[in-house]
């Protein structure tokens, strides 16, 4: 029946199947950590790329070819590993948003709301100097 | 539409998703496996895969996918698509 390991993994099955939730609210909250820890991110997406590098190998290696061989033969048939890394970890930090309006909506707000704590910063500064010039009056 | 219907039947690593397409399709269906990635990434970020790292059959930390409700449902509406669409298909190609 194939490679080993892709068989249904009863104990992940059970675990995610208590993940039944609603996944937009997930993905912001993933979305957020990507941009926070982007380097944990890269880290995950190489583990995981290369865990299949692994597998792949294996199987090469069960249908006959020498170790240097399979290993090779799986690189190949896996494609370009940095670009697709790099894909990967682009993905996990583009907004959690399919719709061009929605992101653009997206971003406005966030410089709205980026303009507005400036000239609220500026403001009280000023604010600030004003009431120490009055009271030096 | 193939990585959701590789999910539908469990949750898989994204070796296994690979593994299971060329396995429903008779092997005449394989996706170059680095590509099947950012396929799995772009699911997850519109909600209709859900992933955990756990443990695999080999004893190695790996990231298993699932099929959410959402992408249940996406599935289907893709099925329906994609039977339409070959069926329009099939239909002009056999007029004379």
């Amino acid at each position: 029946m194939g490679a080993p390991g892709w068989r249904d993994h009863e104990g992940a099955t059970r675990k995610l199947r208590g993940l039944e939730k609603m996944s937009w609210i997930k993905a912001t909250v993933q979305f957020l950590h990507a941009w926070r820890h982007p380097d944990e991110i890269a880290r995950e997406v190489e583990a995981e790329l290369r865990f299949h590098i692994e597998m792949r190998t294996r199987a090469n290696i069960e249908v006959g070819m020498r170790p240097d061989q399979a290993q090779l033969a799986a690189r190949q048939s896996f494609g370009d590993f940095d670009r697709i890394k790099t894909k990967c970890c682009e993905i996990n930090r583009s907004l959690p948003v399919d719709s061009t309006v929605l992101k653009m909506a997206i971003y406005i707000t966030i410089a709205v709301l980026a303009g507005g704590a400036a000239l609220w910063a500026v403001n009280m500064s000023h604010a600030e100097n004003r009431s120490a010039r009055y009271s030096q009056s | 539409m193939l990585i959701l219907k590789a999910l539908s039947l469990g949750a898989l690593h994204g070796y296994g998703v690979g593994q299971r397409i060329a396995q429903i399709s008779d092997d005449t269906l394989k996706i170059e496996e680095g590509s099947l990635y950012p396929g799995l990434y772009r699911l997850e970020r519109r909600g209709w895969v859900e992933s955990e790292w756990d443990v695999s059959d080999n004893n190695q930390r790996a990231r298993f996918y699932k099929l959410t409700r959402a992408g249940r449902k996406q599935l289907i509406i893709e099925e329906q698509n994609w039977e339409r669409l070959a069926g329009a298909t099939m239909k002009a190609l056999r007029a004379s």
